[in-house]
């Protein structure tokens, strides 16, 4: 069989999308054995450019136009120390088996992740400073030897029993369930505020992420006293790191609301109980004051899924400091 | 071009450059704690002189470390400094990166020390990752529990008691705990003896759960410092065979009850999160926090990198050299 050779590594436009997909397909199902194929609606819905986010990529393509590597970061607002910025999650990067290299140095892959942090990592106007995902064990280490990944966290999420007493609401403070998040009380990128380093999880992409998603059913809730908003909430029953649980995309209220979180915990669980899953998995990283206070009201700290990896540019803010200031989710990461 | 030269100590150096360190670093450890720091395994050690003036140090120590059926020397790196005149800030050329890129060179390899590591202050770590190959191993996380909490209390036909000196039981406990980890320090009586039971000032107590025969089953080893303005039980070793959860019941409990009987707070213990004993003790009422305790791994092997080590190596505080 003819090695394929790579012609060219350049920015994917909308018309590779079709090839790219095809490519992607192939490449994930032989790796992964819970693979399941994304339609086309999928595919748009989640590299077609909108208000406020896009997702630039890199392919390599070999003489008949054929895509051998592919390295693409969705592109998304965030905030860090007040300061609105745009940083990226890489996603959907492979290199075919028989590429040349494959997902070494000098090959496809290589020459993509390359090209991508060229044209879009950085400080500058229009750059990321911060890109992080979650890689699989193989593609760390080509990331960490290639493109500067940095372990950001480990593999840690915090696990409940759905049936857990402490789970539990104040009296007078329930969650209402949520079809869209454009209804008012708006205001869900205010919640949190301070020196974190965050996506700006307003209406519009919550709307996009958690509504407008053609392939993954998710229910939203919100809790809202006073005509004020308090907190909300995203639950999913699906599978994460091998195991299926009620996955929290979303918990998030000020830091110092516990009963808001408590009431937005006890929906959670009611979620999950009536889908008939027994626990309910979270990420909350370690610097978070909710790390510790979740642990006090019964949930664990478990190793589960892969290590966060990030990169930054920014030099008086390597990975290992913004650590401590990062606030995940479930649902800053395409998995869920 | 660089001034420096570095090189090992001669003989008649070693106390200068001991003493040197001392006062660079502010004197944190006595001659006499360095001494005894440095005698803990083959001292690894190089100094920088700008003519014959001294002018910069690393002092480390390597340990031996079960690796599958081999043992091999990980290094810790415990002090490295440089005089005040020449600190030069992050640059390429910085003293920092020199000293530490010739200690790698000198003591590294996939057939001298496979790993070194340690807990670097900011600037080591700034021309560390860029520029000499460090990896975070693990953001700093630790079990904490509230004390006193006593419950377990000890049953007719396994006690735990002090241990004053240890002997071959040591090997026969870490060998029954070793099974399931892919690497740690061989914890035979010589190198628990040297590092906890001869220690200056005896600031460890060593407990042990032995069964009737009296048979060592567990062991804990801890120690009371101040932290952060918090008086509290450091534990530096956590020796209890997976299988053994209720010998770990009973260090569990016996350690709450020194340590309150000290006055101390809350206890605090590090094992990898791979470890059954991170999610059993939470059971048993510890929680996870952060710490202050970020470790950086230089490797000198690619299969032995930093995912391995995350993922195989057993190691606590008793590896570092914060308590």
């Amino acid at each position: 069989m003819p090695v394929p050779v790579v012609v060219s590594v350049r920015p994917a436009t909308a018309a590779d999308a079709p090839a790219i997909r095809e490519a992607f397909q192939r490449a994930f199902a032989a790796v992964d054995a819970g693979f399941r194929a994304r339609t086309a609606a999928e595919w748009e819905w989640l590299y077609r450019p909108q208000a406020g986010h896009a997702a630039p990529a890199v392919v390599a393509v070999d003489e008949a136009g054929c895509v051998l590597a592919h390295y693409a970061a969705l592109s998304l607002r965030a905030e860090f120390d007040g300061v609105a910025l745009r940083c990226a999650q890489a996603i959907d990067s492979f290199a075919l088996r028989g590429a040349p290299g494959g997902l070494a140095r000098r090959g496809g892959f290589g020459a993509c992740g390359a090209a991508w942090a060229e044209l879009h990592f950085g400080t500058g106007p229009g750059r990321h400073a911060f890109v992080y995902g979650l890689p699989v064990e193989r593609a760390w280490r080509v990331g960490a030897g290639l493109l500067g990944y940095e372990l950001l966290h480990e593999n840690l999420v915090l696990s409940a029993g759905a049936a857990r007493e402490t789970l539990r609401a104040a009296p007078g403070l329930e969650a209402e369930e949520l079809a869209h998040f454009d209804e008012r009380p708006g205001g869900y990128e205010t919640l949190r505020t301070g020196r974190a380093l965050r996506l700006v999880r307003d209406a519009a992409y919550l709307e996009w992420r958690y509504v407008a998603c053609p392939s993954r059913a998710y229910r939203r809730a919100r809790l809202v006293r006073d005509g004020r908003l308090r907190g909300f909430a995203v639950w999913r029953d699906g599978v994460y790191g091998g195991r299926r649980a009620g996955l929290v995309c979303e918990l998030v209220t000020a830091p110092d609301d516990a009963p808001a979180r408590a009431a937005l915990q006890a929906w959670l669980a009611e979620c999950s109980r009536a889908a008939g899953l027994d626990r309910l998995l979270a990420c909350v990283a370690p610097a978070q004051p909710e790390f510790v206070a979740d642990q006090r009201l019964g949930w664990r700290v478990e190793r589960l899924g892969n290590p966060w990896a990030a990169r930054s540019a920014w030099p008086r803010w390597p990975v290992r400091a913004l650590a401590g200031r990062h606030e995940p989710s479930l649902g800053d990461t395409d998995l869920v | 071009m660089s001034a420096l030269t570095i090189r090992a100590p001669h003989e008649h150096e070693r106390e200068p450059l001991l003493a040197f360190v001392r006062a660079e670093l502010g004197a944190p450890r006595t001659p006499r704690e360095q001494a005894w720091q440095q005698a803990l395994g083959p001292p690894r050690c190089l100094g920088a002189w700008r003519g014959a003036e001294l002018v910069g140090a690393v002092l480390g120590r390597a340990t031996a470390v079960r690796l599958g059926d081999r043992v091999r020397t990980f290094t810790l790196i415990s002090d490295l400094c440089v005089a005040r005149a020449l600190r030069g800030g992050l640059a390429r050329a910085s003293p920092y990166v020199e000293l530490l890129g010739a200690f790698f060179e000198h003591f590294g390899g996939s057939e001298r020390d496979l790993v070194h590591f340690g807990t670097p202050v900011e600037r080591s770590w700034r021309a560390g990752v860029g520029q000499l190959g460090y990896e975070l191993l693990r953001p700093g996380l630790v079990l904490v529990r509230a004390l006193p909490t006593v419950r377990g209390a000890d049953e007719p036909g396994q006690t735990v008691r002090v241990v004053e000196h240890f002997d071959h039981q040591a090997l026969w406990l870490d060998e029954r705990c070793c099974g399931a980890w892919g690497a740690s320090v061989v914890r035979d009586a010589a190198y628990l003896n040297a590092r906890y039971a001869d220690a200056p000032e005896a600031p460890y107590e060593a407990l042990g759960c032995f069964d009737a025969e009296g048979v060592l089953r567990g062991l804990v080893v801890w120690r009371a410092a101040r932290l952060g303005g918090e008086a509290l039980a450091l534990v530096l070793e956590w020796l209890v065979p997976d299988a053994e959860p209720e010998v770990a019941a009973r260090l569990d409990a016996a350690l709450a009850r020194r340590a309150a009987a000290r006055g101390l707070g809350h206890a605090v213990l590090l094992v990898p999160p791979w470890s059954k004993w991170f999610t059993c003790l939470q059971t048993a009422g510890w929680l996870v926090r952060p710490a202050d305790i970020a470790l950086a791994v230089r490797t000198f092997h690619p299969r032995h990198d930093a995912s391995w080590l995350r993922e195989h190596w057993w190691y606590g505080l008793g590896e570092l050299d914060l308590a």
